[in-house]
């Protein structure tokens, strides 16, 4: 009788020993909010999780002086950002490594269970006047004719602002099959046909074949102006810009945009909206 | 109960027996001094009071070295480099599949695209071992019978604390230096030291390589397995040129909104460029006055000589070698540092060369057309016919064909065969087969015959689809010649295929070697504006390979500021292209196109081409064409890759090293 007791003890001991209760609440509070573009007053255009809200957690007593690691609050298509899940506390934030001028970071911001924190930037360039034109093209060669349904876009970029302006770094058109569209995740169709860039040889770069969904330069504003349309005059607005004819397919739908993005950072882009288009 | 009482208890002579044993026990016991010194252990006066102890306590210190060899990871959730404790020294048989060749683009694979964010290097613990030598190693001066003894051995402790400050500064820019020991049970506000800029830092090296220059002697008994005066020196002209473009270029990464940037910790001023660039031409002449050679060995034939280059132990050209050993196989623990590499199993097709798994990794048809390339098309556009598949080979330059293998070459005892299929017939363009897919003209309609089966287990009409060595249709890169062509370089011929395995291949790892340091001052020369020296300089290298002479250098290069975003021009491009076509497979180009600021416009969604091998059943004929790698498989670099994030859990302990690097 004693033996099974002394058992029953150790086993009980032995599973207490293997869980111990996990006493922290979880976090549930929510910090949200639009990043506005200072130039129109409405949201950013902005590509799923491209660029982050960065956050830090300054009143955590774990360390002194508040955490040394932060967080990042993903922004989303429509300009917006939130997260549910995070600690009450105090924080710094500040729209890091976006298409947009440097901001001041917002200090000690006060999150108890809901904290909206909006945000205004200027954005580095601004994409205007898209157009899309859809047709067919022949992407094959003089003596194998390949015939398909063409897109091609047309916009012109500005730069409101030139003075300390980075090079101008890649200028693309963005297709897409789902609602999102842009550079950020999965919101783009990866084929090689609209990943490859033209060549930074001027002979070469407007080959009337096409088939290429992205021009990458870095150039200065002046610069990658005067070599997209040596005709160009002096401006904060780019001469009008192709891409395409891109290959897309008959009766499909397409989201598309077209986006221009700047040396600095990680070279985020500006977009034009979004467009949907239909191919015959 | 009065007798059960008496038998346990103990009598009173009992105790005052225990008691009185117990006292002398004490008293003897007190005589024991418990300060004397453990025999068998080395202390310090054993290991810094002698040359054999300080060469044993060194041993360890170069087995942890930060060199890139091949044995190295470029996975970010490995230790990259063998340590001490932990890491598996029998799974480095991995790094065939994850080596820095293969992350870096220099080969083609189906196992690693660029890692922008590195592994955790902080080696101050092999630091804190160097400063101790270096502080105490003066109180045993007089041990030495000979003040270059001790000189060389005190150069050699600044050697290695320069390498290894080095593996930091190349990583992360600015880091803390540290010089003494630290005291672990002092001040905790001390230990907490901040970064250092990346000036310092760079800087920092150069003075610890100065040292050893000024102090060390010429090769010792050691050889090029050891440090000596010309050792530190090559690595003085490798590391001031890293730190010279580091200040030329930085202003160019658009980091200028990042606090690191502002504050230093990343990047170094562009006007401190001459002198790094001074201290890298000073080093490299200093090598030259050292007993080294460019390997010619071998000569007239260049091809052979530039392969055996890289496996002949007494080339001339070696400056510092790390080694490998057999004799790990015996299972000894303190071996198993030095434990056989897998390069052989690694590059060499299976069964025909290797009885491992096959190889791994391919050159790229962009990086084969970078050397002297044979024309694959007619002027009329379409391609040129091949009577035979190893005709290619001609007009190649020979260097080429010493580092890599094509159609034709033949490796223990068996002949390459690489193709990608058969056509029926080929009248078109070679433009019209852009990718080498199902859609385009020539492929369709059953014209073009490839397969999944490779090493000969299909036919069509009679006629093997595949050859023995590729190129299978389905994408996988293991023994499936991905690109049209093997890997030469460091390919030991003379190891029988029944030894080609995972750990067998004991060939060493050159470190350091003249044709680097040739290299290394044409860059330095061209950017301090000594042309003609820089393109002399070329011109060794080049005749080496085989190539014909260039110069003079352009009066008038092409501007390509547009292509990289900053002033370079075409002579200066063509000596950076010639490291590549020189140093190609060494562990160099990543940081290389780093240390340009160059790496995320060279790789900027690149997808490798590939040379293509097709039969012609009409014509009885070869064509060669310019296929996209059919794993559309692509190398993206992004803008936070020319500096890896401080690792957070040192930032944890020492919040004294923010601010963190750039877009971490």
């Amino acid at each position: 009788m004693k033996k099974i007791l002394y058992l029953f003890g150790i086993a009980l001991w032995g599973l207490s020993s293997c869980t111990s209760i996990d006493n922290w609440d979880e976090p549930d509070c929510t910090f949200y909010g639009t990043v506005i573009d200072s130039y129109t007053g409405e949201p950013l255009l902005a590509s799923q999780n491209d660029w982050q809200i960065r956050i830090w957690e300054r009143s955590w007593t774990g360390q002194e002086g508040g955490a040394t690691d932060k967080q990042d609050l993903r922004i989303k298509q429509d300009g917006t950002y939130q997260n549910t899940k995070l600690f009450a506390g105090t924080y710094d934030m500040l729209p890091y490594d976006g298409p947009f001028w440097p901001v001041d970071t917002v200090k000690n911001v006060k999150l108890s269970s809901s904290t909206r924190q909006d945000f205004t930037v200027t954005p580095y360039l601004q994409i205007i006047d898209f157009e899309t034109e859809v047709g067919t093209w022949d992407f094959g060669t003089q003596e194998v004719p390949n015939i398909q349904p063409s897109l091609t876009m047309y916009f012109r970029i500005k730069a409101p602002r030139r003075d300390g302006l980075p090079n101008i770094r890649d200028i693309q058109g963005f297709i897409s099959r789902t609602i999102f569209c842009g550079n950020g995740t999965d919101s783009r169709i990866d084929i090689a046909e609209y990943r490859d860039h033209v060549d930074d040889n001027p002979a070469t770069a407007f080959d009337e074949r096409g088939t290429k969904g992205r021009i990458a330069t870095n150039r200065s504003w002046a610069d990658a102006c005067k070599w997209l349309d040596p005709a160009w005059v002096d401006s904060d607005t780019s001469p009008r810009i192709r891409i395409g004819p891109l290959p897309v397919k008959s009766e499909y739908t397409y989201h598309v945009r077209a986006g221009a993005s700047t040396n600095i950072g990680s070279n985020r882009f500006n977009y034009s909206p979004i467009t949907v288009v239909t191919i015959p | 109960m009065e007798q059960v009482l008496n038998s346990k208890q103990p009598s009173i002579m009992k105790i005052k027996k225990i008691l009185f044993t117990a006292l002398i026990g004490f008293l003897v016991t007190s005589c024991y001094d418990l300060t004397l010194e453990p025999k068998g252990v080395m202390g310090e006066s054993e290991l810094f009071g002698s040359e054999a102890g300080a060469k044993m306590f060194f041993a360890g210190q170069y087995t942890f070295l930060p060199i890139e060899e091949f044995l190295y990871m470029a996975r970010n959730e490995d230790t990259p480099y063998r340590k001490g404790n932990g890491n598996d020294p029998w799974g480095t048989w991995e790094a065939m599949k994850n080596n820095l060749q293969n992350m870096s683009g220099e080969f083609v694979n189906s196992w690693m695209q660029i890692n922008n964010d590195g592994a955790d290097y902080w080696p101050y613990d092999y630091i804190r071992e160097l400063n101790s030598f270096i502080t105490a190693f003066p109180n045993y001066k007089a041990n030495f019978s000979t003040e270059q003894t001790y000189n060389n051995l005190l150069g050699e402790a600044h050697f290695l604390r320069a390498f290894y400050y080095f593996g930091m500064a190349k990583r992360y820019g600015g880091v803390p230096i540290i010089k003494e020991a630290q005291d672990p049970n002092g001040d905790p506000q001390a230990l907490a030291v901040p970064r250092n800029t990346e000036y310092d830092t760079w800087k920092f090296i150069h003075d610890d390589l100065q040292f050893a220059i000024d102090n060390m002697s010429g090769p010792g008994t050691d050889g090029t397995t050891r440090a000596n005066k010309y050792v530190a020196a090559a690595l003085m002209s490798r590391t001031m040129l890293y730190a010279g473009t580091i200040a030329k270029y930085s202003q160019y990464l658009g980091y200028q909104n990042e606090a690191a940037y502002q504050q230093g910790f990343v990047g170094i001023d562009p006007s401190k460029a001459s002198e790094f660039f001074q201290y890298s031409y000073d080093a490299g002449k200093i090598v030259e006055q050292g007993p080294y050679a460019l390997y010619t060995a071998k000569y007239p034939d260049k091809a052979t000589n530039f392969a055996s280059l890289f496996l002949d132990p007494a080339s001339t050209e070696n400056i510092f070698i790390k080694s490998y050993t057999m004799d790990a196989h015996d299972g000894e623990p303190q071996k198993t540092f030095l434990i056989p590499h897998s390069w052989d199993a690694g590059m060499s097709p299976t069964p025909s060369m290797s009885s491992f798994v096959g190889s791994q990794s391919y050159p790229a048809l962009d990086l084969m057309r970078m050397y002297d390339f044979p024309e694959i098309v007619n002027p009329d556009g379409t391609p040129k016919r091949f009577a035979k598949r190893g005709d290619i080979r001609d007009g190649m330059e020979p260097r080429m064909r010493g580092c890599m293998f094509f159609n034709g070459d033949e490796l223990r005892g068996q002949t390459f065969e690489i193709g990608r299929g058969l056509y029926k017939t080929f009248t078109w363009k070679a433009t019209d087969v852009k990718d080498g897919n199902d859609t385009e003209a020539p492929n369709m309609n059953g014209n073009r015959v490839v397969s999944n089966w490779g090493d000969r287990s299909q036919m069509y009409e009679g006629i093997y689809i595949i050859p023995k060595h590729g190129t299978r249709n389905n994408e996988g890169g293991e023994n499936n010649c991905l690109t049209g062509a093997f890997v030469r370089k460091y390919v030991n011929p003379d190891m029988p295929v029944d030894k080609v395995r995972e750990h067998a291949s004991v060939q060493p790892w050159i470190v350091l070697r003249l044709g680097e340091i040739y290299l290394n001052t044409a860059e330095a020369c061209y950017e301090l504006g000594k042309k003609t020296e820089a393109f002399d300089y070329i011109q060794k290298i080049r005749d080496r390979a085989g190539c014909k002479d260039i110069r003079p250098y352009k009066a008038s290069p092409a501007d390509l500021s547009s292509t990289y975003g900053y002033p370079i021009d075409e002579n200066l491009q063509f000596i950076r292209d010639e490291r590549y076509r020189e140093l190609w497979g060494e562990n160099q180009r990543w940081w290389d196109l780093r240390r340009w600021r160059v790496a995320d416009r060279v790789y900027d969604r690149w997808t490798p081409r590939i040379l293509s091998c097709y039969y012609i059943i009409n014509e009885d004929k070869y064509i060669y064409l310019n296929e996209r790698e059919m794993g559309n498989r692509t190398w993206t670099a992004e803008k936070k890759c020319y500096y890896q994030g401080i690792p957070q859990g040192e930032i944890n302990k020492n919040s004294n090293l923010l601010p963190q690097n750039p877009l971490r």
